[in-house]
Formats: structure tokens, sequence, C-alpha cells
């Protein structure tokens, strides 16, 4: 089964440092598709089959058809993006490998580490709610600082 | 029972949805690939749904009961958890099938002339999810897929609304849509959760048994009302807002906006969905029957709901110009009294009203579209205004007779419409349950009966009021066809209702469906002041319109009728529908504006104590300075001067005392004395000085100045990088 | 060998450190915000790892992750909002040159 994961994993990371670098805006777009698809493979690994297909929806399916559908002026924001980073690049990549460093000691230095074990007594309704209230008010913001036209 | 045509019933909804998958992925642009593959789908679900209706209608001739319900698949499980998911098919839900794919089939023939003036494919995909989601509510056996596929209808019917964008209204049409629709979600979902959490299962068969309805008769977080009521009530909050019951009906008028086809199948199919809901939740809302009686009333909060629904949308609809806003709100009423009928425990004739109201309503909204579409091929700017009509009757003669039809049915003309026969259940049954409610609801059928006459008598009667409907042709084949066809089936649906007590003709609803639980028999005597009320209604707009025909440029006899008796404020009212939508804009609209700004003004009192932060580091700095000016320099004069007077004490010492020392120690004791010197002009000073300049600068430069976002995100990321550091380090030693 | 908890808290922590690199470094917005999508996948993987890894009888760890799940597509939502807004005003979508609040 470690295959499976290593596969995944790599994909998942690839593509994570294709957006990173890459300057194609729309193919940039399409690797971070491929990054949460390889995130949803992994969570099914996990046995959450239900976070797995949350996350391959709305992800996977989800950003990849609205910069594919988008509206005028997302197309054209995301022409070719001839500029490469900004000069601070370096400064980022240190705070980034800095950081992302002391996280991989810290998941070194507590191989077990249990979670909090709370008692509460949730199901998956409460996601579902928070997502009723959440996404249309997101949706409608969205739409109003956007501009109508 | 080996495999039957039920065990893919989930198909049904299931090829529509696909379709849509199909045309938004591969031909969003292409019209007529779209329409294509869009008819494909919905015939083939409008098969499948007639086929399930045959088979289900032979198992009860058969003798063997409905419902069928078989499991399909476990969606997922852990720790002994499980969702499954499963058909689930009774005499309702196979009767809902039949109605509305018979409509949708209607609908589609009447549509071929609309498509063509469809720009796109994105359309039909919506189209194609709206049926999906009518269809899907209807097969399966669990809440939570039934909020998915109601769902769907929400989504779609926004999308509906707003095909075209620049027609006028149609924005404010489509955020009260969208509005309305997600607030009633939201009380559907609160209601799922609550009963999820109290029972630990959202299957029908499992929620709905005795055993959870008496789990479900417990308080609600400490209180005497019981959770079923809870419930119950916010179910009936997603229903009024589905199936547009006052106050959310606002959004419904406004989707006449869209083109006919499409406003039929929103006043139709997507509004009984929510009637459907609460037909499903028949068991908890007799659990918690109890409690859902206000105050001292005798009467149910949702017959409260459904007959305040029907008077109000029969008087608004009675003094429109708009033809597609009068028939909406007939629409409202008619649903009004479905669910006053539901409020008085009588599920069949809820069931039957629902059923013989939605043919009404598409054949209405049809024929209503039909004439739209002459007027405008006459030239008109405003097709829908029924005082530029008149004398149709002889220019489109099948859209005349289609809509006299419905017209009737919709008033409930005594015998031979479905109309009068459901509306009659429904009023025996307030007669014996509530009498205030039975006096509303009748007057109710009056007032929608003369309404009916008057619609009837503006559009196709008299002479032609402009020229514009004297040029008016008459629809092509395809959209007076289905029209026709839905007349037909209006008359013929009277025929399957007729209360056992008259032994006339066996009441195929009733033996279909099952009786009613509560042994509350519908009695004949209140029929003959129904028929009055009808009749009344009729004569009344005889009276007002037919007497002496309406002639050109002549305001609406109505209108002039009750501006005469100085209630001419009273007809306005009712024109501008109650002003309820401009409360709402009000309440919410200018209420979100005020907070908004309220909140701003927290954020600009932020903005402001922030940029003081520099000024207070200004004044730190200056203290320093005033630190470094009046105590440190002083204390390091004192200490020069005091240096300086030890030298002088030690010259002194040195002529007085230590001339006679050798001059080393002379020379040293000078030495430590200039070293002081040194010490408090080179070192001390400008140490102070610094300190004070560092301060100063240090404030002058905390905040980077480029103004990019990115700087200063970096910046963040470098200080928790730095707390990182810090805490690590104070962790670890 | 089934992979261990800390094989999954070092992908996170990679993919974390790569969307961060995004955030901070790329001057296309749209891409920024991609950087943001990236973090909050690695906070998923996280969550749901740990989850996993506790054997919990609750779905705590999943609700969380699913609740993240949901935060991020409304934030994405309101984020491309904002960057529209952006286009319109300044007819650029690079966050470099939205520097108004330069001194």
């Amino acid at each position: 089964m470690e295959i499976l994961f290593f596969v995944l994993g790599i994909i998942t990371l690839i593509a994570a440092l294709l957006v990173a670098l890459q300057r194609n805006v729309r193919h940039a777009a399409l690797f971070l598709a491929i990054s949460c698809l390889g995130v949803a493979g992994l969570l099914y690994l996990l046995q959450a089959p239900v976070v797995a297909t949350t996350q391959l929806v709305v992800y996977g399916v989800g950003i990849a058809a609205l910069i594919r559908f988008s509206p005028r002026p997302l197309r054209q924001m995301t022409r070719p993006d001839a500029l490469g980073p900004a000069p601070r690049w370096w400064g980022a990549a240190l705070v980034a490998v800095a950081l992302g460093g002391i996280l991989i000691w810290g998941a070194l230095a507590y191989p077990g580490a249990s979670g909090a074990a709370t008692d509460a007594h949730t199901d998956f309704i409460l996601p579902l709610i928070v997502g009723v209230i959440l996404l249309p008010l997101a949706m409608t913001a969205a739409v109003r600082i956007g501009g109508r036209r | 029972m080996s495999t039957s045509i039920f065990d893919f019933a989930w198909l049904i909804p299931l090829c529509p949805f696909v379709v849509f998958g199909i045309i938004m992925l591969f031909t969003p642009r292409n019209r007529a690939a779209s329409e294509q593959l869009a008819l494909y789908g919905i015939v083939v679900t409008l098969v499948l749904a007639l086929a399930t209706f045959v088979s289900a209608v032979v198992m009860v001739i058969e003798g063997s009961p409905l419902p069928v319900s078989s499991p399909l698949f476990t969606w997922f499980s852990h720790h002994g958890q499980a969702l499954t998911i499963g058909i689930y098919l009774d005499p309702l839900s196979v009767l809902m099938l039949f109605s509305l794919a018979l409509i949708c089939l209607m609908v589609l023939i009447y549509g071929q002339d609309t498509w063509l003036s469809l720009r796109d494919g994105h359309t039909f995909a919506i189209i194609s999810l709206l049926v999906a989601g009518v269809f899907g509510l209807l097969v399966f056996d669990n809440w939570l897929v039934f909020f998915f596929f109601w769902e769907f209808i929400d989504v779609s019917t926004y999308l509906l609304v707003v095909l075209r964008p620049e027609e006028k209204r149609v924005p404010e049409a489509g955020l009260q849509t969208f509005v309305i629709q997600q607030v009633s979600s939201l009380c559907f979902l609160l209601g799922l959760a609550l009963l999820y959490s109290h029972t630990g299962s959202l299957s029908y068969s499992q929620v709905l048994s005795p055993q959870a309805l008496g789990a479900l008769g417990q308080g609600f977080m400490g209180t005497q009302f019981p959770v079923a009521a809870v419930v119950a009530l916010l179910f009936l909050g997603g229903a009024m807002g589905k199936s547009a019951q006052f106050p959310l009906h606002v959004w419904l008028p406004g989707a006449t906006r869209a083109p006919a086809p499409l406003s039929a199948i929103i006043h139709t199919a997507a509004t009984s969905a929510g009637i459907f809901l609460l037909l499903r939740a028949a068991p908890l809302f007799s659990a918690a029957s109890g409690s859902l009686h206000l105050g001292g009333l005798d009467v149910s909060i949702v017959t409260l709901v459904g007959t305040v629904t029907a008077i109000f949308a029969a008087l608004v609809s009675l003094v429109q110009r708009d033809v597609l806003l009068a028939i909406s709100f007939s629409t409202i009423s008619q649903l009004g009294y479905a669910i006053a009928a539901l409020g008085l425990g009588g599920r069949v004739a809820g069931i039957f009203h629902l059923t013989t109201s939605i043919f009404t309503s598409a054949l209405l909204l049809l024929a209503a579209g039909s004439v739209a579409r002459g007027m405008a091929h006459g030239g008109s700017n405003d097709p829908n205004d029924m005082l530029n009509m008149g004398g149709l009757s002889g220019q489109q003669p099948v859209t005349f007779w289609s809509f006299f039809v419905g017209a009737m049915a919709c008033s409930g003309l005594p015998f031979i419409t479905a109309g009068f026969w459901s509306k009659e259940a429904i009023l025996s049954l307030a007669w014996v349950s509530s009498r205030p409610a039975f006096w509303i609801l009748a007057a109710a059928a009056g007032i929608t009966a003369f309404g009916a006459v008057r619609q009837l008598w503006l559009i196709f009667f008299g002479s032609p009021r402009s020229d514009i409907s004297a040029r008016a042709p008459e629809s092509p084949t395809s959209m007076i066809t289905p029209t026709a066809l839905l007349a037909l089936m209006a008359i013929g649906l009277s025929v399957t209702g007729i209360p056992k007590e008259l032994d006339l003709f066996p009441n195929l609803i009733e033996t279909f469906v099952g009786p009613d639980s509560a042994a509350a028999e519908p009695v004949i005597e209140s029929m003959p002041l129904g028929i009055a009320a009808v009749v009344g209604g009729l004569i009344l707009g005889f009276l007002f319109y037919v007497w002496k025909p309406l002639r050109a440029g002549e305001m609406d006899r109505l209108e002039t009728a009750m501006r005469t008796v100085w209630l001419g404020w009273l007809h306005d009212f009712f024109q501008r529908r109650a002003h309820v939508d401009r409360a709402y804009q009000a309440i919410f609209g200018r209420g979100t504006q005020i907070l908004a700004n309220a909140l701003r003004q927290i954020d600009d009192l932020v903005d402001d104590l922030i940029d003081e932060t520099p000024w207070v580091i200004a004044q730190l700095s200056q203290g320093s300075r005033w630190l470094d000016d009046r105590v440190l320099d002083p204390l390091a004069q004192y200490v020069g001067q005091a240096s300086r007077g030890l030298a002088r004490a030690v010259d002194v010492f040195e002529q007085t005392v230590l001339i006679r020392l050798p001059d080393g120690i002379r020379i040293g004791t000078l030495a430590l004395a200039r070293a002081a010197h040194l010490l408090d002009r080179r070192v001390l000073s400008p140490l102070v000085d610094g300190m004070g300049n560092a301060v100063k600068m240090m404030g002058l430069s905390l905040r980077p100045r480029t103004g990019k976002l990115q700087s200063y995100l970096l910046l963040a990321s470098l200080t928790v990088l730095m707390l990182a550091a810090i805490s690590y380090l104070f962790l670890h030693t | 060998m089934t992979p261990a908890l800390s094989w999954y808290l070092i992908l996170g922590a990679l993919l974390f450190s790569a969307g961060l690199y995004t955030v901070l470094a790329r001057r296309n917005g749209v891409i920024a915000l991609m950087g943001i999508v990236l973090i909050l996948n690695s906070v998923t993987l996280n969550l749901v790892a740990f989850w996993r890894y506790a054997e919990s009888a609750s779905f705590d760890g999943q609700v969380f992750a699913m609740a993240v799940i949901v935060i991020t597509i409304a934030q994405v939502a309101v984020g491309l909002g904002l960057i529209v807004a952006l286009w319109r005003r300044y007819s650029t979508a690079v966050l470099d040159e939205a520097d108004a609040l330069k001194e």
C-alpha cells in the first residue's frame, strides 16, 4: 500500500511545486487541480471517503471549472504571465523553507502524536450548515465586490 | 419479487443529471447539440417515469401494496455508523412522477419555438438539472439525498430566472429568488440537523417510525416544546420558501420574467417540491400537531399560512394588469389551498388539489405565453398587458379554448372541472375543522372565479382594444397542441376525485393514495356554499366585464369602481403586491447597509489607532531624548564635573600634598582625570545621544513602506519564523 | 509497511512550503490565491492524518477538515471577486502594482 502513498504524494508535491514556479496562469490552474486531486487520493488512502469526495468535487472539479468557464475579466487576467517571480523571491523561498523545515522537524520529533480526544458528538451536518450559510454569502460578496456589468 | 422496473427508478433523475454534466463539459456553446442532448435525456426520464407509474398502478390493481422500497448502496461506514441510500416509491411519489412527467412533456413540445431564441447550450444544461432535481426528490428514501436534489432545484431555478439579465427587473427577481431559496434551504437543513441529532438517522423509514417519533416528543433544549414541533416548523419554513407562501412568495412572480415554458416548469415542478416535503414529513406533523396550534386559535400554523396565502394571492391576482403576474399569483393561491388542506389533516385532499393545480397552472401559463407571443408578433412593447388585448378569441381560437378550460378549472366551475372537486374536498374539511378557515377559503374561491372571468374577458372578448391585438396571430402548432392537451387533462382529472359519498364514481385518488389516517370524513353539506361562492364570483365577473365589454383606452372597470367608492387606495395597494417587495428591500437592504456602515466606523477607528502608533513611538523616542537631555547629559556632566572636581581635588592634593611625591604618581593621577574627561566626552554622551536617535529611527522604520501586499506578508512570515525560533528556545532550555 | 503518520505530516509540510512561497513570491494575484489553496490543502491533509492515526470513534477530524474545505472555497470566491475588482480599478492583476498604500 505504501507505493500508492508515494505515487500520490509525489504527484501532489510536484504539481504543487509547478504551481509555485509555473509562469502560465492557466497551466498553474491545471496543476493546482492535479494537486488537489492528489490530496483527494491521499485522503481516500487515509480512509476518509467523505472528505475525499468533498475535496474531489469542490476543489478538483470546482476550481478547474471555475477557471475554465470564467467570465471575461478572469480570462483576461489569466493570460500567460510574462513576469517572473518578484525580486523578493529569495526572501520568500527562505521563509518558506525555514517554516517548512520547522514543521518537518516537528513532525519527526513527535511521531505518535495523539489527536485531541474530544468528546463532542458532531456529525457531518455541521459543515453542511456552515457551507449553506457561508457559500451564498461568499458568492454574493464576490459578485458585489467584483461589480456587475 | 425479482428485479422490477422500480429498481431502475434511480435512472429517472440520473439521466438528466448526466446530460447536465455532458452539456456543461462538452457543448456549452453549441445550442443545437445541447438541445438534442437535453431532449433525449428528458424524454428518457419521462418514459421511465410514466412506465414506473403504470407498473405501480398495475401493482395496486393486482393487490400488492405499495410502497416499494429497495436499498441501493451504502455510501460510507465508519465504526458501525453507515449511510445507506435506496429507492422508496409510494403512491404519492408515483402520482407526482406521473403528473410532472406529463407536464414536462407538454412543456418540452411547447418549447420548440422558444428554444430557437436561446443563444447557447447552457440553458439546456440548467433545464436538465432542474428536471433531475425535481424527479430526484421523488424516488429516494433518504432525507439527505432529498436535500441534495432540493438544492439542485434551488440552483437551477435561480439560473433560469436570470436567463436574460439585460431585461428589466430580472436582476432583482434573481436576487429575490436566490435569497429566499437559500433562507428556506437553511430552515430545511436546520430541521434535518435536528432530526438527525435526535434520531441518529436520516432515512424515511427510521425517522418516521413510531419509536423515532416518540424520541422526538421530548422537549427542545429543556423547554416544553417538543423537538418534533421545532423540526416541523423548520420544514414548514423550507416549504414556504420553495412553494411561495406568504410572506416568502415574492420570488415566484419574478420567475415569470423567464420564457414561458421555463416559467411554467418553475411554477409547477419547483414549487410542488415544497408541498411534497410537507407530505413526506406528514407523520412528523401529526406527531407535533398539538404544539403547532397558535395561541388560542383552533387551527394549526400550517393552515394559517395556507389560508392567508390563498386569500392574499387571490386578491393581488384580481387587480394585476399583467396577465402572467395574475396567473402567477393565482398559482400561489392554489398552492396556499393545498397547504391549508395539509394543515387541516386532509392528506388526500391536499394531494388531489396539488395535482389539479399544477396541471391548471401549467395550462394557464402556457396559454398566456401563447397569447403573449401573439401580441409580441403584433408589435407590442408590453405583450402581457391585458388592457391592450381584447377580441383575441377570434384570432387565437385554440389558445382561447385552452385558456378557457384553464380559467374555469382554476376557479372551480361546478361539477365538470377537476378544480371544483379538489376545492370542495378542502372546503368540506375546513367546514368541519375550522369555520373561519372555511369562510376565508370560500371567499378566496369566489375571488379567484371573479379574477378568472376578468382575465378571460379582457383578453379574449369584446373588440380588440388596440390594433396590436387585432393583428395577433395564433401560435404555431407546437405551442397550441400541448396547451390543448393539458386542457383535456384538466377536465379528465376531474373524474378521479369525486368524493365517495356522492356514489357517482369511485374516488380513484383516494383509493390509490390510501385514505386519510384520521377519520375526517368529508361532508357534503358544505358543497352548496362552495358552489355559491364560485358562482357568486362568476356572476361578479360577468357584471363587471361581460355585460358591457371594456372598450379601448378605458381603465379597468374594477379599478374604476373601486375608485368611485374611495377604495382606490385598496386597489393600488394590491396592485403593487402589498409592497412586500419594498418591505424586504427596506428591512434587509437598508438594514445590511446600516450594519456595514457601523462596522466600517469600527474599522476606521482601528485604522486610526494603528496610525497613532508612530506617534507613540515618536513620543517614546522624544521621551528618551528628554531623558538624554535632561537627565543623562547633566548626569554625564555631573560625572564630568565630578571628575573635574575630583581632578581639581587631586591637583590640590598634588600641590599641597603630593608635590613632594614623585612625578610618576602625579602624572598618573592627571591621566586618570583626563580619562574621565575622555569617557564623558567620547563615550557617555555619544552613547546616550545614540540611544535617543536609535529609538527615533526604530519608530520611523518599523513599518515597511513599499505598499506591496506581499512584502507585508513576507514580513509577517519572518516574524512568525522568529517567534517560532524564540519559542523553541524557550521550550528547550 | 503502511505509511507512518510522520510521512503524511512531512508531505503536508512540503505542500505548505510550496504554498507559502507561491503566496509570497508570485506576482499574479490569481496565482497567489492558488497558493492559499495549497496551504489549506496541507491543513486538510494534516487534520485527516491526525484523525486517522488517533483512532477515535467519532468523525471529528473529518468534520473539521470538511469545514476547512468549505471555508476555503468561500474564501477563493471572495478572493477572486477582489482580484476582479482590482482588475477593474487598476487594469492589472499583478499585486505589486496595487500599492496605493505606499508612503
